[in-house]
């Protein structure tokens, strides 16, 4: 999907890396301004309008890690800027969404809380639910359908997945762990079968009695 | 530790706490239900490692059930607007510290191992000790509750 996506910007990313000079890290702060501007309309009560600055901003920070892959310009540096760039945009935006009345403080904290775990954690997991920003015009299409508090449903959905998906992401590290060191102890084993000083077995426990009857 | 005291331990916290209703099934979730979802998941690892023999210390736990899961823990309680989560778990913790195989409390974000509360004292000891007190407890809890149910009969 990143290379379809690659494919089809190529030709604004040539236009702004080549034409206009622009660099992935100004970009991904140009982005970061276009999602300001998005806060701004939504906190001064211009919901639709706000709603289509964002989705300009994502088109933006897609088009930074495009430039990157397309110049070979990827750095460390410049994925931490998309990211600190990214969770401030979800910040903002938030923020906009308490002072316009749509969700109440201690819900946006929350739900930017599970973001931020989330995000300390995938470096490490790999995994990240990402549709954060979908989630809002998920809630908007609510609000405008059924007249119900679309944008704190959304925030809810998006608390409550982030959360989960912290919870999960921790075991997925712990599980590669287990799996390496299991696969060192087999090897350890091997050898010290082969040297004839293997480990006598320990005596059976209730569990691999358990499992034994399969 | 074993089911028994997480089970004695939570039953006490309900009975001492005085909940109803969904608190109930959250102080059971945490202090003891976490070892349900918990262990099996490193389930299909052991198989692939031992078959069916037995390895006594193996590392069954996941960070689910240990501190760092706290960093999850407390904003649920926080949006549940209850204190039961959080503290049914330490009751879990405690519990699991006390007995000496490697934990890893800050995983994944510090390698850190302890064998946990007291490592020098037998396990044994601590398990039948914990489950005496607690069960002591839970009786002079519940002790009570029955006899008023009996004398207005």
């Amino acid at each position: 999907m990143r290379a379809a996506l690659d494919r089809r910007f190529r030709g604004v990313v040539r236009l702004l890396h080549e034409q206009l000079g622009l660099s992935p890290n100004q970009v991904s702060l140009l982005g970061l301004l276009v999602g300001f501007a998005a806060a701004g309309a939504v906190a001064t009560g211009s919901i639709a309008a706000g709603l289509v600055l964002m989705a300009l901003a994502q088109i933006v920070d897609a088009l930074d890690g495009a430039m990157a892959r397309q110049y070979m310009l990827q750095s460390a540096r410049g994925v931490q800027l998309e990211t600190l760039c990214d969770r401030l945009s979800e910040a903002l935006m938030f923020a906009a969404l308490v002072v316009a009345g749509e969700v109440h403080m201690e819900l946006a904290l929350l739900a930017m809380t599970a973001i931020l775990l989330v995000t300390i954690l995938e470096p490490r997991s790999h995994f990240d639910p990402g549709f954060k920003r979908f989630m809002l015009y998920f809630g908007w299409l609510v609000q405008m359908l059924f007249s119900v508090r679309g944008f704190e449903l959304a925030m809810h959905v998006i608390f409550l997945a982030n959360l989960t998906a912290f919870a999960v992401g921790t075991v997925i590290v712990d599980y590669r762990l287990q799996k390496e060191v299991d696969a060192q102890d087999i090897q350890r084993r091997a050898l010290l079968q082969k040297s004839g000083v293997a480990a006598p077995d320990e005596p059976p426990t209730f569990l691999s009695r358990l499992a034994s009857w399969f | 530790m074993t089911f028994i005291p997480h089970l004695l331990l939570t039953t006490l916290g309900v009975q001492a706490l005085h909940l109803h209703g969904g608190e109930v099934a959250l102080a059971y979730t945490f202090g003891y239900g976490i070892d349900l979802v918990d262990h099996p998941i490193k389930l299909p690892l052991y198989l692939k490692k031992n078959g069916t023999k037995t390895e006594k210390h193996y590392h069954w736990r996941t960070p689910l059930q240990e501190p760092i899961a706290l960093l999850w823990i407390a904003p649920l309680s926080v949006y549940l607007g209850s204190v039961v989560p959080v503290l049914f778990f330490l009751s879990h913790l405690l519990l699991d510290y006390m007995i000496s195989y490697d934990k890893r409390p800050f995983f994944p974000f510090h390698p850190l191992t302890t064998k946990g509360i007291l490592p020098n004292v037998s396990d044994a000891l601590k398990e039948w000790g914990v489950t005496i007190v607690v069960a002591a407890l839970d009786l002079a809890l519940v002790f009570p509750q029955v006899a008023s149910i009996m004398q207005l009969r």
